[in-house]
Order: C-alpha cells, then structure tokens, then sequence
C-alpha cells in the first residue's frame, strides 16, 4: 500500500504541478485564482441561462427545462468519454515515464491503478473549473435549496468515474487503432480527408438549407415549437442523460424540488453499479494488457537501407528548411494543419451565409464584419497554440541547439516557420471566403489581409516566447506531454484577449465613421507585429544564453 | 509710471539687499536666496489670487476678445504672461537645488523674460487687472519682476555670463519644451489657435480620445526620458516643477473670493490631487502619497473616460484644457513618482494607509456635502450627493439613491443616500485593491525589463569592448591570442537561480592541443555543469572560458565553431534521418561538400550505421542515437571535442571505435574532454584526469605519474573522493555579492608531459637548495619572459604555497601570501593568476576604455614582478616557520 500511495503521490504532483504547495503565499493565490476562476466560469454560465429563460428559447415560461440540462450533460460526457479515452491510450501506453515506472518494483496492479487514479483525480479536477460551474449556475437560476449545491458536487464527482473506467476499456482498441494508423500514414490522411469530405459536404447541405431571408421575429412561433420538440425527442431517446439529471437536480413536483426519493436512491445505485461492473471489466481486460501493451512501445523497427547523397545548403536557408520539414514530418501537427485549413473556411463561408440570408442594418453590417474578423483569428490564432510549446516539446534538444554557432534569433525563430505559412494559407482561405461575401474593395481587402496576418504573426512570436522563457523540455522529455502547460493556456487566454481585441477594434473603428478604417486597423496590426518581434529579439538576445 | 517706481524700486531694494551679503556673510547667502524665493513667491501668489481670472482668458484666435491695440501685442503679452509662471517656479526652486539646469535656465530665459517683463509691464498688469489704475495685483506684480530680474541677472554674474558645457545646453533644450509645455495657462490654445472644433467632448470621439492619447503619450515621454536619470532627487525636481506649473494653471481663474466660499472648495478627489502632488513631492509625506497612487490615480482615469463638464465644449476651450491638465496630472504624476522609484513601492501596510485616508477623506466629504448642501444646493463633492455616477449605470443603479436619511441638526437639514454612498465607498475600496494587483503586476513588468536592459546593457558594453580591443566594427580574431590551441577555464563559479551554493565554485583549468582529458567526480559533483557552461548552455556566474582564444560569453557563436559537443543524452531531431541531421549540423557550421562527404562516409563507416542512416532517428536503438550525436560533434572537426558520458548505451565495437576516433582526435592537434563514469576507460584514454567533488576541483594528475606510484585510477579516485576536503565557504553564496572574490585559488594547469619533464630537468639543473625558492624563481622567469610562460610548471610535490592575488584596477598589485599548507599539491602559475587579475580589471573599467591599456598591462606586469620579489622575501619566512611548526 505505502508504495502504491508513493507511485500515486509522484505522478499526482507531476501531472497537477502541486509545487505550488512549498509556499504558503503560492498556494493561497492559487486557492484565490481558483476561487475566482470558479465564480467567473458560474456567472458566465449564469449570464447565458439567465438570457435562454430571458429570451423563452426552451421554455414559454421563466424557466431552464432539465432536458436542457440533460443535453449539456450529454454533451460533456460524450467530449469527456473521447478525451479520457485518448488520454489514457496516451497515458497508459505511450507515456515516456512508463520508461522508468515499469522497472520499479510494484506490480503492474498497483502501477496500472495508481496511472487510472492519477487519470481520474485530474478529471475531477477539470470538473470543479468547467462543470460544476455550469450545475452551480443552474441551480442559482432555478433557486434550487442549498443541498444541491453539496449534493452536485459529490455525484458529479462519483459519476466522473464512469468515463474515465470507460475511457480506460476503450483505450485498449484506441491503442490498436492509433497503432494501425500510425503504420500506415497514408491511411490515416484517407480517414481524414473522408471526415473532412463528410463535414464539408454537410456543411454545404446546410448553407443550401438556411432560407434567403431568415426573420426570427416572424418565425419565432416554429423555431420556439421545434426547439421544444427537440428536447422531447432527446429525453425519449437518450433518456438515461436525463434520468441522471432528474437525480442530480431534483425532482420539480408541486412547485418545489425534491431530492433524496426512492427514485434517486435507485439510480444512485445503478450508477454504482455501473462503476462497479466497470472496474470488473477493467480488472479483468485492461489491466493484463497493460503490462504487455506498455513495454511494446519501446521497440523498434530497422528501416529499410537507402543510400542518399549529401546536401550542401545555405547556413541561413538550413535551419529553416530541416525545422519546417521536421514539423511537417509530425503527422499530428499536419493533420491539425489541414484540418484548420480546411474548416476555418467553411466555418467562415457557413457564417457569411447565416450572416447575408439576415437582413440586417448598417450596424448589423458593421457587426457582421467585426465578427467575420473575430471568426477567423479564433481559428488561426488556435491553430498557432502549439507555438507555445513549440521548443518545449524537442525536449533537450533546444539547449543542445544552443551549442551550435549561431545567433538565438536565427536558432529560435525557423522553428516557426511552419506556423507562419500555414497561418498564411488559412488566412488566404479564410479571408478570400469572407471578401467575397462583404462588399469590401481589393485594396481595403488586402489591408484586411495584412492587419490579420501581421496579427497572427504577433500571436506567433508571442506564444514562442512564453515558451522560450518559461521551458518545460523536462516535463515533455520523460512524459511526451503536459497536462496543464501554462504557457498554453497562457497561449489560449491571448487567442480570445487578441480576437476579442481586434474584433472590438474594428467595430469601433466602423461605428466611428472616420475615414481609412482599415488602415488603421493594418497600422495597428503592424504596431502590435513590429513590438513583438522586436520584444522577442531583444529577449533571445538577452535571456536565450541564460534558459 | 507708478507701477515701474515700485520696479525700480524694489530693483534698488534687492540689489541693496544682495550687496550687504555679498561678501560679509558669505555662508548665509543661500538663505537670503531663499528667502527672496520665498518672497517672490509670496508676490506671485498675492498678485495670482488678487486678480480674478485674467483679460486673456477670454480671447480666441487673438481677435475675439483682444483687450490690446493690436494682434501682435497680445501675443507677446499672452506669451511673457505664460513665460513668467514658468519663470517664477524656476527661481523660486533654484536656491533649494543645486542643479545646474535651474541655474542655467534662470541666466537666459528668465533673464530675457524678466527683461522683457519690465519692457512690457504695463500691458502684462493690464491683462489681469483689467485696468491702468494701481491696484494691489500691480504693485505685487512689479515686485515680482524685480525679483525676478535680479535674482537672474544674479545668477547671469555669478555663474559664467552664457557660458554652458554642450551638454548643459542640450540638457536645457530637452527640457525647454517640456517646461513650456507643461507651464501653459489653459487659456493658451484658444487664445492662439481658436475653439478648434465644437464638437462636444463626451463619448469617445475623436478629440476626446486625442487628450487620452497626450495623457498616455506624457506618461511614456516622462518615463522613458527621466529613468535614464539615476539622480533621484534631480527627478523629484523635475516633477515638482511639472506640479507647480500645473498647480498654477490649474488655478488660473481662482482668487482670494473663491476659497472665502466653502462651497467652491476644490475638494472633488481629483482636484485634490494637483494639492497634494506638490506637498508630498515638497515635504516627501509619503502616507499622503500612498492616498494619491491609490485613490486619485483610479479617480482621474475613470473621470478621463467620463468627463463630467459641459458637453458643448470646444478642443481648446480654457475649461476642457484644464479639466485634462487635472486629470492627466493625477493620473500620471503618482504613477510617474511611484516608476520613477521617487518612493518605496507599497507594501500591504501602504495599502493600508491609503484605505484609511480614503475612509476618513470619504466621511469628511458625505458630512461637507450634507452640510454645505443647505448653503448651495449645487454643492456634490466626488458625486456623493448627486446621480451623476448613477444615471450613467442605469435604472438599477437609480434605485441605489431611494433609501434616504434626512435629520436636522441646528436648523441644518442633513441628507445622506445610505445604500449608495455605501456601495460606493465599497466599489472604490475594491477597485482600489484591484489597483495593488495592477500595481504588483506593472512593477514585476518594470523589474523584469530593466533586469532586461541592465542584462543588454552588460552585452553591448562587452561588445564595445571588444571592437575597441581590436580597433574594428565585429570581432572576428580570437580574444587572446595566448589561449589558442587551448581550453582555458579561469575561476569559474556557477549558481543556478537562488541556491545557496555554488554548483560549480572557483574552477580553473586548462587543457592543451593534443591532449585527451578525463574529467571524474561523482554523481553531482558538478561535472556536467561545467561542460554546460563550458559549451555555453549555461552561463557562469563568474569567471571566464576561453576556448582555442575565443571567450564563450563575449563570442558566443565564434567560440561555438570551435567545438563539437556530445551530451550526456542524446537530444535530436527524431523526424529527420541520420544523414540530414548531420547535413543541418555540417550546414550550420558551414562544412563545404567535399569535406563533409567525405567526414560522413568516414564516421558512418567507423560507426557502422550505413544501413539505417537514411531512415528517420525515430526508429534508432539508443545506441545509434548516440552515434549520430558522436558523428554531429565531428562533422566539422572541432578543435575541442567534449564528450559528456558518451560511451553509456554502445556497442563494444561501437565504444572501441569512439576511442579510436578520441585518440585521432587528440594526434591531429586537437583537444579532448571528456567526462565518464568507466574509469578503467578513461585509465586507458586519458592523458591527464581532474577529479571534481562538490563542485570544486580537488586533484589533477598524469595517468602516467599514477603508473609510476604503482597505484591504479580507481584506487587514487576512490582515495580523493573520500578524503579530499572542499572549502564549503567558497561554495556558499553570499547574498548580494553578484560575483565572489577572484584569484585566490588553485590554477590546474595541464601540459604535455614532456614538457613538464624537461622543464622539472631545468629546474634541477638551478641546482637550487631551496625547493620554494626555486618555485618562486621559476614564477618570476614566467612573469618576466611571457614567450617561456606556458612551458612552466611547478613540481607537483614541490613545497610551493605562494598564492598570488592581483587586484582589480588595471594598474594592479600582485599580493602574495606565502606559505599555507606543506603538504599540497597546488600548483601556481603567475602569469595566469597576473592575467586573472587583469581580466577583471578589464571587465570591471570596461567603461572606461582607455586607449594605453596595452601600456598598463606591461606595468601592471613590473608592478607584479616587484611587490612578488619584496612578498617572496617576507613570505618565505612565514614559509618556513610553518614548515617546522608542522614538523612539530
């Protein structure tokens, strides 16, 4: 037992970063922050409900209809199955510490456990930040009694376990599939380019759908009843999301809620049960295939034997070519390359046609162009977040690049160059989609251009240097990844504050109606580009010999 | 005629008053100086409030309004009215700082516009009085300019006539705009450029957000010009002025009946602050100051974004310019004040004090308003009383105001809005903490950026330093050109972020051409450190690595190309295959075609990796990782090649190869460092090893002298590691010392081993008695004969304890210290230890640059040679009585 609560403790702290807790200052701002991210995450969530009762989408009266709820909750639940079962594939069986673990002395029991536990206790954890929020937000809505908000957080945290066991049965052919996929790339881009196909294709279906003048005010009264059949339909089909839900919130029964009825006592049970038959499962399947799947990773295959020639190439021109073909070479990046290249556009052309079937005013125009530009750097900006890992994740072989003969700037700044052209080719899709649906001038289009990509640009270096100044090579060499890098939420935090920036920006500037809008806007854009790039210069320059 | 009695007058009183002092009672000038400051300002301040408003005030575009004959007149008028406040709050500074600004500003501007006052003076009265009669306002103006005009033709006499250096007069133009700017009455604009456009000035349009903009851009200009200034109290001058001057305009229509009239009381939060920013910059009330970077600074940037004035004003209207002038001042001063280090940054206590003077300036001001209310029903200090916060938030915020108080005290009906001015005092208290935060941020933003410019500061110094050594724009040469052929590690520390310890402490060594060095210490000991810093992944702390004459931290990318490096793990590119891998790296390092093909195909087939080195690093053994990283290392043939633990993880026929490739290395001139943990190895390999434990270097030897004693390397590094004493002083930090103490150590020097024998053959043939005087001989023929320095040594066991400390300064002196310890093997080498010294000398006078460096070094040499022969003397007594002391 003590060496399992060892194994546990040392990947715990590892993966939640808990060195917070050596401080008694550190942990009692990362009590606060968490405090204050918790509330702002419920009265966001508060915000939307109160304007769904406020606007009567679901329901005629002042009300949020539980089925509402049940669909949030399905929804949640699907994401999380997916995740924990591509996390745990990751973490079971592809992780770099398994390395290290499998050779201590604990059996596979204990290290397969510790590894669920680990899993389930960061779910937990995401829990508390994004959906007990949501619950919280709700129940202040609905003035539910102050049991619930007791009651919620312990069976959401009891139920979290079901996707993570799930997750955990559901790895073992993930692993087999990403195994398969991985033998045979060529395979892997097909299966792509199907979704791709599939998802533009229905997407196209639904351009064609949306009617040439949609007036929700005349229409209400069908959307209204169709919004309402919906719900039904989904209580009916996936009626288990909703009888979770009933449990969780209480039942409304003569104006007032209920909890604790034999019916919650009931599906408390069946929820234990299900946990339990899972950990059957598991017990039985996963965990013997554990230890034989985990020690498979480790092997290699010999290539085949080729005889190329050697290549000269310019010292300056080299590292921008062998860093951009390295990067293409990782099939991850690529497809999520393709992927944004290709659904940043239809988004953008799906927008543009809900936007042009509106019959807006000038200010609705005005809208519509500001949210076009906020639509596109959402995609962009996201694309580039992997720029705040970018060296982080060569492990240590960014300082071993400090060895070689050349400038910080010139080392650090080809690593990019990947992200700069792909951003480029999005933005060519994303904005020509977009000017060709606004009534908008080549020049003044090719300064929209231009204010974006010097945006995007900015967000690049900016997302680098987060990386660059606070590394984590460690973290990615002995685990492949990090739960919750900084830096990449950091990253994330500027995706929204630049889009939200910009998009604030140009409708003001619209709204203002002083003459060159768009060349204001370029000529922010270009501030904002000339100040990173030189704050990431001079910070190479300077603090580069010392990371 | 009467107004330019009293200025003759008043000239002869205080032309009297400064002859009396002149010379008799020298020492209390300064305070007759004073205190005719005193009482100019005293003038100033009557005349200022005496009149109401000025005639100026209402003219627009020189036309509209113009109380004089002519455009032109009132021009000039306009212009001395605004040159001679800013004259008055020079003079009336200058006795209470010593800076030459005030000085120089005092015998020129104010000379010319006290002059020009006098010419003028009539016209100037009229503009504030209104009339050519004597009034009170006339005759406390003459005064004024007689002061003014005698105290700088004073200054003019006393001080050089004109003359300036060219950076005083630079200095004094920087400023000038500055100083008219910041004195201009708010009339000013208008008066000379008109309204400027009537669109109101509420909402944020475009002339709204252009005084934003001037605000912001002040703030900026005001920064980055001053913090360049380490004088502190020169910045608090400066911005005692820009408060003074805005004081005064501010106040440009007040007067004496205006403050008689309680209800006119500039008692608003940011009317406060163009008082309170003077004082505390005046009599440095630091709790008072804490009030303003807390309260005001929040105040005035919310009241910046909803004026509260007429919406009708024009750009340039007298009372926009003056509502800007407020709020941009207490807005920008206390955090001007706060960046400029004027003060301590807050702590909590800090925050404190402000909370609690806004509690008690928050009450006064409900009680004034209450109060005053019956007087004046317009009376709403800081909004407290009114709905003007209220109706900007909406119908919600409105109900706030409907729980009222009412009770009559004395006839006096006294009115409060509990709910609201609760609420208020409570979002400000928040908004005020949500100001700490923004303040701890800005102030971690501030110090991290200055670290950043102190950091590239010390580069380019360095930089220049260089360029100036060698007389060209970018150093190509090598350093020194002693070094060459050489790895050459001088007194290196190395700390990691705020550890207590040294990982690395006072290391010195060096490492020759043809050499194989093995590099031993246990797990930690700082092995690996130093290989980081020596291939420039970490930078020392102290100290220098010089690598075939390159310094690692002042050539980084030229010493770079001096080596080859194989870490400890292998860190590579795992998509791309073996052979591009090695071509970036040969293209990095600029290896030509020929060259490279035919190092690969070298190496490839040494190591036997033709059959996988087209495939892709991911799919290698670790083994093969490791010969691609060994391969990288040499594709450019390296002077040094250092290996960290580079056998861990190879093939037996692989690990005979990489020494077979060590030894090449080394027979072609080149160096070899390496580092491992397989002693029977590095035995075989090495010529010489050095054991490091803890972080300092405890023993260097041949291999072959430990043949010679019959004891094996595992045996003698079993015996060092556990017996060897490290000085646990030197790897302490002692806080606040950025780099320890130089010199005062071992110097390791590693030579060939011929070399060491022949020159031990010499030494023998001295046929010297004296083991000790030998080394010193020999120390002495090294510092004197610099082409003979590198080809000597001392005996090993020779009972040499001279340690050798150079100062500083380039023209340094050597201290010797004879005698510590009989039994050590410490090997000395003055000239090093001389060169030690310089080195230092060189970084700390970088600054200084001084073109017969070349000069000091060879008298720095002498010095040495002499103050070593005169300690040698003393110190071999100490020598000796501490040999028999340890006999004993």
């Amino acid at each position: 037992m003590k060496k399992f609560e060892t194994l546990f403790m040392m990947q715990l702290r590892e993966r939640l970063d808990l060195s917070f807790l050596k401080s008694k200052k550190q942990t009692m701002f990362k009590v606060i922050f968490a405090i204050l991210g918790f509330v702002a995450i419920t009265a966001l969530a508060y915000v939307v409900l109160y304007l769904c009762q406020m606007l009567h989408i679901f329901s005629a009266i002042n009300h949020i209809p539980l089925s509402v709820m049940a669909i949030i909750f399905a929804v949640i639940f699907v994401l999380s199955l997916c995740t924990c079962t591509l996390g745990l594939c990751k973490s079971l069986y592809y992780a770099k510490d398994n390395q290290v673990l499998l050779t201590y002395p604990v059996n596979a029991n204990s290290l397969f456990l510790s590894k669920i536990l680990v899993y389930y206790i960061n779910e937990v954890k995401r829990n508390f930040s994004f959906v007990i929020p949501i619950f919280f937000a709700y129940g202040l809505l609905s003035g539910l009694p102050f049991v619930y908000f007791i009651w919620c957080p312990i069976m959401l945290t009891i139920f979290t376990a079901i996707p993570v066991l799930l997750g955990a049965l559901l790895s073992f052919p993930a692993y087999f599939i990403i195994k398969f996929l991985n033998k045979f790339s060529v395979l892997k881009i097909v299966l792509l380019l199907i979704i791709l196909g599939a998802l533009i294709t229905g997407v196209v279906l639904l351009i064609n759908a949306i009617p040439e003048d949609i007036n929700l005010i005349a229409s209400w009264t069908t959307v209204s009843r169709s919004v309402r059949e919906f719900l039904s339909w989904f209580t009916d089909v996936f009626y288990i999301f909703y009888a979770f839900i009933v449990f969780l919130c209480g039942s409304f029964e003569n104006l007032q809620t209920t909890f604790f009825t034999q019916y919650s006592y009931s599906v408390l049970l069946i929820i234990l049960g299900i946990t339990a038959v899972l950990v059957g499962l598991n017990y039985l399947i996963s965990r013997p295939l554990y230890l034989k799947m985990a020690s498979k990773q480790f092997e290699f295959d010999a290539g085949k034997h080729q005889n190329r020639r050697n290549i000269k190439l310019n010292k300056t021109l080299s590292p921008f070519i062998y860093e951009t073909k390295k990067t293409l070479r990782d099939h991850k990046v690529f497809i999520t390359s393709i992927a944004t290249l290709i659904i940043a556009p239809t988004a953008v052309l799906l927008l543009n046609s809900l936007y042009a079937a509106i019959n807006t005013r000038l200010l609705g125009d005005y809208f519509t162009i500001a949210f076009n530009v906020l639509v596109i750097l959402l995609f962009v900006l996201a694309h580039n977040i992997s720029a705040s890992y970018i060296y982080s994740k060569e492990g240590e072989s960014l300082f071993l690049n400090k060895t070689k003969p050349n400038k910080p700037f010139k080392i650090l700044v080809p690593y990019l160059v990947y992200y700069a052209v792909f951003s480029v080719l999005i933005l060519v899709a994303t904005t020509a989609v977009f000017l060709a649906n606004a009534s908008v001038g080549v020049g003044e289009g090719v300064l929209i251009f231009f204010a974006l990509l010097f945006t995007v640009l900015a967000h690049i270096l900016w997302s680098a240097e987060l990386d660059f100044l606070h590394p984590k090579n460690a973290i990615y060499r002995t685990q492949g990844a990090v739960a919750s890098n900084a830096n990449e939420v950091k990253s994330t935090i500027l995706v929204f504050a630049i889009s939200l920036l910009f998009f604030g920006i140009t409708l003001f500037l619209l709204i203002d109606g002083t003459a060159g809008v768009w060349l204001k806007l370029f000529l922010i854009a270009f501030a904002f580009f000339a100040l990173r790039i030189y704050l990431f210069y001079y910070k190479t320059k300077v603090l580069f010999r010392e990371i | 005629m009467i107004y330019y009695l009293i200025l003759v007058l008043a000239v002869l009183i205080v032309m009297s008053i400064y002859f009396l002092f002149k010379n008799k009672i020298n020492d209390k000038k300064q305070v007759v100086l004073k205190a005719l400051s005193l009482v100019l300002a005293v003038c100033f301040f009557i005349r200022y409030f005496a009149s109401s408003g000025s005639l100026l005030d209402g003219v627009v575009n020189l036309s509209y309004n113009n109380p004089f004959e002519s455009d032109a007149l009132c021009a000039v008028v306009a212009i001395l009215v605004w040159f001679t406040i800013a004259s008055v709050v020079i003079v009336a500074m200058l006795p209470f700082f010593k800076y030459d600004i005030l000085k120089n500003y005092a015998k020129t501007f104010v000379l010319f516009t006290s002059l020009l006052d006098i010419i003028f003076l009539r016209q100037l009265i009229y503009s504030y009085t209104g009339t050519y009669e004597i009034t009170l306002c006339g005759v406390f103006m003459s005064i004024e300019v007689a002061i003014l005009f005698c105290y700088s033709l004073y200054i003019f006499l006393s001080n050089h006539y004109f003359k300036m250096t060219k950076k005083q007069v630079i200095e004094a133009l920087i400023a000038l705009p500055l100083v008219l700017v910041l004195s201009i009455p708010p009339y000013m604009p208008q008066l000379f450029f008109g309204n400027f456009g009537s669109q109101a000035l509420k909402g944020l349009v475009l002339y709204h957000r252009i005084y934003i903009y001037l605000t912001i851009i002040f703030l900026l200009v005001m920064y980055f010009g001053l913090k360049r200034i380490k004088d502190k109290e020169y910045i608090r001058m400066g911005l005692l002025f820009i408060s003074l001057v805005a004081l005064i305009s501010y106040c440009y229509d007040y007067d004496f009946a205006r403050f008689l009239e309680p209800t006119r009381w500039p008692l608003h939060l940011c009317n406060t602050a163009m008082f309170i920013i003077p004082i505390c910059l005046m009599f440095k009330l630091d709790k008072l100051f804490y009030f303003t970077l807390f309260i005001n600074v929040l105040g005035a940037f919310l009241a910046m974004l909803i004026p509260n004035y007429n919406d009708t004003l024009g750009f340039f209207s007298p009372s926009a310019v003056r509502f800007w002038l407020n709020h941009s001042l207490a807005f920008s001063m206390p955090l001007l004040i706060i960046l400029l280090k004027i003060y301590q940054r807050p702590r909590l206590r800090e925050f404190k004090y402000s909370m609690i003077g806004f509690l008690i300036y928050f009450v006064a001001i409900l009680i004034i308003n209450a109060w005053f209310y019956n007087y004046n029903t317009s009376v709403d200090f800081f909004f407290l009383n009114s709905d003007f916060i209220v109706d900007k938030l909406g119908t919600w915020a409105e109900h706030t105001r409907d729980i009222v108080w009412q009770f009559t005290i004395g006839g006096l009906t006294f009115t409060f809005y509990p709910l609201y001015q609760f609420l208020f005092f409570l979002v400000y208290v928040v908004l005020g903490l949500g100001m700490w935060f923004l303040y701890t941020w800005i102030f971690g933003v501030q110090d991290f950026y200055t670290a950043l410019s102190e950091k590239n500061r010390k580069i380019k110094l360095d930089e220049i330093y260089l360029c100036k050594q060698y007389n060209v724009k970018e150093v190509y040469a090598c350093m020194n050109t002693e070094s060459v052929d050489k790895l050459v590690v001088k007194n290196v520390y190395k700390r990691y972020g705020n550890n207590k310890y040294y990982s690395v402490s006072d290391v010195s060594l060096q490492v020759r051409a043809g050499e194989i060095f093995g590099f031993l210490g246990p797990n930690g000991a700082g092995k690996s450190t130093l290989i980081k810093c020596i291939v420039g992944i970490q930078p020392t702390t102290s100290g220098s690595i010089e690598i075939n004459g390159y310094d690692i931290a002042r050539q980084p990318e030229l010493t770079k190309e001096q080596f080859g490096f194989v870490p400890d793990h292998y860190a590579l590119y795992e998509n791309l295959t073996g052979r591009e891998f090695i071509n970036y790296i040969a293209d990095l390092y600029g290896v030509d075609q020929t060259l490279r093909d035919e190092r690969i195909k070298k190496y490839v087939g040494m190591l036997n990796l033709a059959d996988a080195f087209d495939n892709k690093i991911n799919t290698y053994s670790h083994g093969m990782k490791q010969k691609i990283a060994i391969i990288s290392a040499l594709v450019h043939n390296p002077k040094l090649w250092i290996l960290d633990e580079p056998l861990t993880g190879l093939d037996p026929n692989s690990i005979y190869q990489v020494k077979e490739c060590m030894k090449e290395h080394a027979q072609n001139g080149n160096i070899v460092f390496f580092s491992s943990h397989i002693i029977d190895i590095v035995e075989k390999l090495c010529d010489r090893i050095m054991i490091i434990k803890k972080g300092q270097i405890v023993e260097s030897i041949y291999l072959d002298e430990l043949k010679e004693m019959g004891v094996s390397l595992e045996e003698f590094y079993l015996k060092t590691i556990n017996e060897a004493q490290v000085d646990a002083s030197k790897s302490l930090v002692v806080e606040n010392q950025i780099a320890p103490e130089p010199a005062p150590s071992k110097f390791f020097e590693i030579k060939p081993k011929k070399e060491k024998k022949n020159k031990r053959a010499k030494i023998k043939n001295k046929n010297a008695t004296n083991k000790a005087d030998v080394d010193a001989e020999l120390e002495l023929e090294n510092i004197a004969t610099p082409k003979a320095e590198n080809d000597l040594e001392f005996d090993d066991k020779a009972v040499s304890n001279a340690e050798l400390k150079i100062g500083n300064d380039l023209v340094g002196n050597a201290e010797l210290n004879a005698g510590n310890d009989l039994e050590s093997d410490l090997e000395l080498n003055v000239e090093n230890n001389a060169e030690n010294g310089l080195e230092n000398s060189r970084k700390s006078n970088s600054k200084n640059y001084k073109e017969n460096e070349t000069e000091n070094i060879a008298e720095d040499k002498t010095e040495s040679i002499k103050n070593y022969k005169a300690d040698v003397d003393g110190g071999q007594n100490a020598s000796t009585t501490k040999k028999s002391r340890k006999k004993k």
